[in-house]
């Protein structure tokens, strides 16, 4: 443990495109791991994007989605499908095309969803050299302690459900939930660790908006009879102001990641570093 | 000597991962943390570098394939003291041996000989010192009790340990971490606390050290890539600048009016943009196989800040009045000092001038700002006595100028024509046509 307080960098990024947010954090990430910035926390909102997720066995669409593309194109190959999204103004994104992945299955982030990229030292959080384990159940609790604040009873436990692409195979997976006659997901999680720095982070579903093309995928693999998604609005019945949501997680984050001080930063402060000649 | 690399322990209740992807292939060379491979466990794809430097000699794994904590993911020729079949055989009776014992509880054990394989987290020392121990007896241990050893700073292999067959326990670590701090000294900083020692003096006398980061450090980077991959040569030339003097003297306070500060930086911008549409080649870059002839004309200009040089580039300069570049130039100047250029403020250069006659000195050697072909170095103004067509003397402004380009994109011949060029604008001004509109 360091002798001084840790300190961390805020930068809201407000409605981005998740290419442009992948961009920055690739960028990001470099910058930290040569120690060149200290920790710093992204926040912000994605325009409507589907993506896959490495694994492509969890990468996928609903049969009624499916259905639709084929009713309008005659087909539901990939490039149907990415026609159709197009037409709705949904980008899409291979995660498996790409060298910088991310974990998990297809996701559908959006307007509504408060996205959370904590780029930090993933060793002075957990205090050890690679503990994902640890990392995990902390970002866990960050989302339940926001989730809770609001009066919403999510959990952070093992849920086991039959993966539609391969019924012999059950797998059990830790995440936040809401547990009801069946899981429900009210946010997202993917993480990435190289060179000592954890990377991409979690989402919180907060409008009622944010779920609205969840219909469209395979959640993480699962149809929506296996698991449902609802948002923090669904669940506490009031609306919800996303600078507040915000605003508690930061305060969250503060603690569980042990910062004495995060403060808000200007992108472009960080911009200098990299170009200036 | 062959090294076995064990997918690590990253954290309690992840058990396996799936390899995701290969970073290298049998037979690779690689350096200490390299990454090797990507593995996903739940929800994470982590990055796996490599505990030691050596060839690659075994991938134990296909991609797709799960790996459980404690497996061998890689086996690592580290220098070969001992015969490689040998190796592979030791191998092979390892893994036949792992087999039979379930992996999450799976025990390491020690051989007599020197090639035990060892658990190496990332980041903690794999180093010398162990592998040349003395003590050779076995040693059975869970990896879970081996870390808590490295943790403590406990030797494992001068443990007895209490546990059945004679395994060391949680508990005979701590005793033994307890035992060795009473009899060393109780100096010892925990081992947490890394502090990083400065020495204050080198032999000499005494020293501040300012740690290489930020704008410092890109200079650096760039300012040694620029020297390893130009050829770069430096011309000088002294450009009589009596006429713009006058004029510029007299524009000023126009200027000042419309609270413009007139320097000549903007004079010289325009000559040399006149000197760039005539000699296509210092307008340009080179890649491997093409020289690359810019049709626009974006000129950088040096900043010197409190955090080192920026480089700000006005863009489409040649479209630009003289006032108008005069009150861009104030203006990137102004955010690079506060700090609040735009990251599109510093991109798309084709031709920088720095100017350090502003601050003092004649001539210099400026290094080329890649990918540019050359950059004009501008020294201060100095008063020279000179003769006049009838031999009698007379004081003259004199502006000293040094350009550096970049020898392989052009010859010595065409930087001396493109300098003659912005002599002549600068000694007749009237050719600038100065548009004072903005």
């Amino acid at each position: 443990m360091s002798l001084e307080g840790r300190v961390a960098d805020w930068i809201d990024l407000g409605r981005v495109d998740y290419a442009d947010a992948l961009d920055l954090q690739i960028k990001l990430i470099e910058l930290r791991k040569s120690g060149e910035m200290s920790d710093v926390i992204l926040t912000g909102e994605m325009n409507p994007i589907i993506s896959f997720g490495r694994n492509n066995a969890n990468n996928g669409f609903t049969e009624d989605f499916l259905e639709n593309v084929r009713k309008k194109y005659g087909k539901s190959d990939m490039n149907a499908i990415k026609k159709y999204l197009h037409d709705l103004k949904i980008q899409f994104y291979d995660s498996t095309e790409n060298t910088h992945m991310r974990g998990g299955g297809t996701a559908y982030t959006g307007p509504g969803q408060l996205v959370v990229y904590p780029i930090v030292n993933h060793k002075q959080i957990t205090g050890d050299d690679l503990n994902v384990a640890k990392y995990n159940e902390i970002i866990d609790k960050i989302m339940t302690e926001v989730l809770q604040y609001y009066g919403i009873p999510a959990l952070s436990v093992k849920v086991s459900t039959k993966l539609p692409v391969n019924d012999d195979e059950r797998k059990e997976r830790k995440d936040v939930w809401i547990m009801k006659e069946k899981p429900y997901k009210i946010g997202g999680k993917a993480l990435r660790f190289s060179g000592g720095v954890a990377s991409h982070g979690f989402s919180i579903y907060v409008t009622k908006e944010s779920i609205n093309h969840f219909n469209k995928i395979l959640v993480c693999g699962y149809s929506q009879d296996q698991l449902g998604v609802t948002s923090m609005e669904h669940e506490s019945g009031i609306d919800i102001d996303m600078k507040k949501v915000t605003a508690k997680t930061l305060e969250v984050i503060k603690e569980k990641f042990n910062y004495e001080n995060i403060s808000e930063v200007d992108l472009k402060e960080f911009i200098p570093l990299e170009v200036a000649v | 000597m062959a090294y076995e690399f064990k997918f690590p322990d990253v954290g309690e209740g992840i058990t396996e991962g799936e390899i995701v992807k290969w970073l290298v292939k049998e037979g690779d060379v690689v350096k200490e943390n390299d990454n090797i491979a990507q593995i996903e466990t739940d929800k994470a794809v982590v990055d796996i570098p490599s505990p030691k430097s050596g060839k690659i000699l075994k991938l134990h794994f296909k991609e797709g394939a799960t790996i459980k904590v404690g497996e061998t993911l890689v086996t690592i020729d580290d220098g070969s003291r001992t015969p490689a079949i040998k190796q592979e055989k030791k191998v092979e009776e390892k893994s036949k041996e792992k087999k039979s014992v379930s992996v999450v509880g799976d025990l390491e054990e020690a051989s007599d000989e020197e090639e035990k394989p060892k658990i190496c987290m990332p980041g903690e020392p794999c180093d010398e010192e162990e592998k040349t121990s003395e003590i050779k007896y076995k040693v059975l241990a869970v990896p879970k009790v081996r870390n808590l050893a490295n943790k403590l700073g406990v030797d494992i292999s001068k443990i007895k340990g209490t546990g059945p067959e004679g395994r060391i326990t949680d508990d005979d670590v701590i005793l033994a971490g307890k035992s060795e701090k009473t009899t060393e000294t109780a100096e010892i900083e925990p081992s947490e606390t890394k502090l990083k020692v400065v020495k204050k003096y080198d032999m000499w006398g005494y020293v501040d050290r300012i740690p290489l980061k930020g704008v410092r450090k890109t200079v650096a980077r760039n300012m040694i890539a620029s020297v390893k991959n130009v050829a770069a040569v430096t011309s000088m030339m002294d450009v009589d600048v009596t006429r713009l003097w006058i004029i510029r003297e007299k524009e000023k306070k126009i200027a000042e009016k419309r609270g413009i500060k007139l320097t000549f930086l903007p004079f010289i911008i325009k000559s040399v943009i006149e000197g760039l549409k005539e000699h296509l080649y210092l307008n340009a870059e080179m890649t491997e196989d093409e020289i690359i002839l810019k049709k626009y004309y974006n000129i950088g200009i040096a900043v010197d800040t409190e955090v080192g040089l920026m480089v700000p580039v006005i863009k489409g300069a040649d479209k630009k009045s003289i006032l108008a570049l005069a009150k861009e130039i104030a203006e990137l100047s102004e955010k690079a000092q506060k700090r609040t250029l735009d990251i599109m403020d510093m991109k798309g250069g084709s031709f920088t001038i720095t100017n350090y006659g502003s601050i003092g000195g004649n001539y210099g050697t400026p290094i080329i700002n890649p990918p540019e072909a050359a950059i004009l170095g501008v020294g201060r103004i100095f008063n020279r006595v000179v003769l006049d067509d009838h031999g009698r003397p007379e004081g003259r402004k004199i502006l000293p100028l040094s350009l550096t380009f970049d020898h392989r994109i052009l010859d010595g011949a065409e930087a001396a024509r493109f300098l003659n060029v912005v002599m002549r604008h600068l000694e007749d001004p009237d050719l600038l046509l100065v548009e004072m509109g903005e």
